[in-house]
C-alpha cells in the first residue's frame, strides 16, 4: 500500500514538474524581442599642440627687446569645440618715495599703467563678460570674446608674436632687479566645465650675469 | 515481492508514456507556431496566437523633430549635452502583450583610442537618464546609470542591466511611446574628456499579457 503511494506521489510530482517545462517553453515560445547593439556614449577630448618660446632664462634683456624668439601658437585638434585664454603676468618695479619696488604677478591688462607691451596674433578681449570687478576671471585675455568657441579640429591658432617691457615705461629702477614674465593658457571645452590649465611659460632674468 | 516488481514496472512505463505525451506537445506545439497564424481544419478556421510588436527607435537633439535611429550613438558629447530618444511600440499581434524595455551590458573604453583617458572615471557616474512612457506612470528622472545599475565590487558591468520600462502593457493594435534621454552632466569636469561608455544591447522584449 505505501508503495503504491509512493508512486501515485512520485508520479503527481513528475507530471507537476512536466507542466511547468511546457508552460516554460510554452512561454519562450510567446515571447519576442527586439535589440539594438553597439550603443555608445562618447565624450569629446580636447587635445592641442603648442609651440612657441621665451629667450633662454637669464638671458639680459634691454627694455624694447622680444622676449619671444619663437611665436606662441596652438594646433587646436580637440574632438569638440572649445574656448581658450590667456593670462599674462610680470615683474612691475615702481619707484616708491625713492626705492624701487618690484610687484610680482602683476596681470597684464593692456593699459596705460603697464610696462610691458603685448602683439596678439589673433583677436583677444580682456574681459569675461560680466561688470562684477576684481574676480579671478577678469584677469584673462580672451580668444575672441569671453563667449566665443573654438570649432573643433579648427588647425593653428596663432597667439602671441612679442613681449616686450615698453621703453616709455620704464626706468633706471629696474636696474639690479629680478623680472619673470609669465604666459598661462588654459582651455575649456565649450559648454558647462570649468577651465584647466594647458601650458605656462616663463621667461626669468636678473641683473646681468657676471 | 513479484507484486512489487509489477508496481515498479507500471511506474517505469507510465513515465515513459508521459515523457512521450509531454515531447508529442512540445513538437506539436512548435510545430504550430512555426507555420502560420491560421489552420484551417474541417472548414473551421482556428486562430492561433500571434505575438508581433513593431519596434522602432528614433533620435532628436532638440526633443521635437526625430529620425530614425539604428542604435544609440552619442559621439563628441560635451558636458551638459542632451539627446533625446522615442521607442514607438505598436502591438500588431493578435494578443495583449507586456513589453519590457532595458539597456545591458556597460564597458568604459576610450573614445578615441589614439588619446588616452582617465581610467579611475567612468560615464556611468555623469550620465542622466531620464525615462517616461506614454501607457503607464513608470518613469526615471534625471538618475545616473550608476545608480540604477546595482553596485558590482568587481567594477565589470558587461553583464549588468536595467530597465527603462519594466512592464508596458499593450492590448491588440495598442500603440505606446517610450521617450528617454541620455546626458552627459553639466558637472562632468575635464576628467571625463575622452571617455566613451559602450552599451551592448538595448532591447525591447514582448512577451503574452496573462
Amino acid at each position: 500500500m505505501k508503495t503504491n503511494i509512493r508512486a501515485i506521489v512520485a508520479s503527481i510530482l513528475f507530471m507537476v514538474f512536466a507542466a511547468l517545462v511546457v508552460v516554460g517553453f510554452t512561454y519562450g515560445w510567446f515571447s519576442f524581442g527586439t535589440i539594438y547593439t553597439t550603443n555608445h556614449v562618447n565624450v569629446g577630448n580636447l587635445e592641442y599642440t603648442l609651440s612657441g618660446a621665451f629667450l633662454n632664462d637669464n638671458s639680459v634683456v634691454v627694455p624694447g627687446e622680444d622676449l619671444v624668439v619663437d611665436n606662441f601658437s596652438i594646433n587646436n585638434e580637440s574632438s569638440v569645440s572649445s574656448q581658450l585664454r590667456i593670462k599674462i603676468t610680470y615683474t612691475r618695479v615702481t619707484d616708491v618715495g625713492g626705492t624701487p619696488t618690484p610687484e610680482q604677478g602683476y596681470v597684464y591688462k593692456g593699459d596705460s599703467d603697464d610696462h610691458i607691451a603685448v602683439i596678439f596674433m589673433s583677436t583677444f578681449l580682456f574681459t569675461d563678460g560680466d561688470a562684477t570687478p576684481d574676480e579671478y576671471d577678469d584677469d584673462y585675455w580672451y580668444y575672441g570674446d569671453y563667449a566665443t568657441e573654438i570649432n573643433a579640429e579648427s588647425g593653428v591658432i596663432d597667439l602671441i608674436s612679442n613681449i616686450h617691457y615698453d621703453g616709455d615705461s620704464t626706468s633706471t629702477e629696474y636696474n639690479g632687479q629680478t623680472i619673470a614674465v609669465t604666459v598661462l593658457i588654459e582651455v575649456k571645452q565649450a559648454d558647462n566645465v570649468t577651465w584647466s590649465e594647458l601650458a605656462t611659460y616663463n621667461f626669468e632674468t636678473g641683473y646681468p650675469i657676471a | 515481492m513479484r507484486g512489487e516488481n509489477k508496481v515498479k514496472q507500471r511506474i517505469v512505463l507510465s513515465l515513459i508514456a508521459m515523457m512521450g505525451s509531454v515531447f508529442l506537445l512540445i513538437f506539436a506545439s512548435f510545430a504550430w507556431f512555426a507555420v502560420s497564424n491560421s489552420n484551417n481544419v474541417d472548414g473551421t478556421d482556428v486562430d492561433v496566437v500571434n505575438l508581433d510588436v513593431e519596434v522602432t527607435l528614433e533620435i532628436s537633439m532638440d526633443g521635437v523633430t526625430y529620425v530614425p535611429a539604428d542604435n544609440i550613438a552619442i559621439d563628441g558629447a560635451v558636458p551638459g549635452d542632451l539627446v533625446y530618444y522615442r521607442i514607438s511600440l505598436d502591438n500588431t499581434g493578435n494578443v495583449p502583450v507586456n513589453v519590457r524595455i532595458s539597456l545591458s551590458g556597460f564597458t568604459d573604453q576610450a573614445a578615441d583610442a589614439n588619446f588616452s583617458y582617465d581610467d579611475t572615471k567612468t560615464l556611468r557616474d555623469v550620465t542622466l537618464v531620464n525615462c517616461s512612457n506614454t501607457v503607464n506612470s513608470e518613469t526615471i528622472t534625471g538618475q545616473l546609470i550608476a545608480d540604477l545599475l546595482p553596485y558590482v565590487p568587481s567594477g565589470d558591468y558587461s553583464n549588468q542591466s536595467f530597465d527603462l520600462a519594466s512592464s508596458i502593457t499593450l492590448p491588440v493594435s495598442g500603440i505606446g511611446i517610450v521617450y528617454f534621454t541620455l546626458q552627459v552632466s553639466g558637472n562632468a569636469g575635464n576628467d571625463y574628456l575622452n571617455q566613451s561608455i559602450q552599451i551592448a544591447r538595448l532591447s525591447i522584449e514582448s512577451a503574452m499579457s496573462s
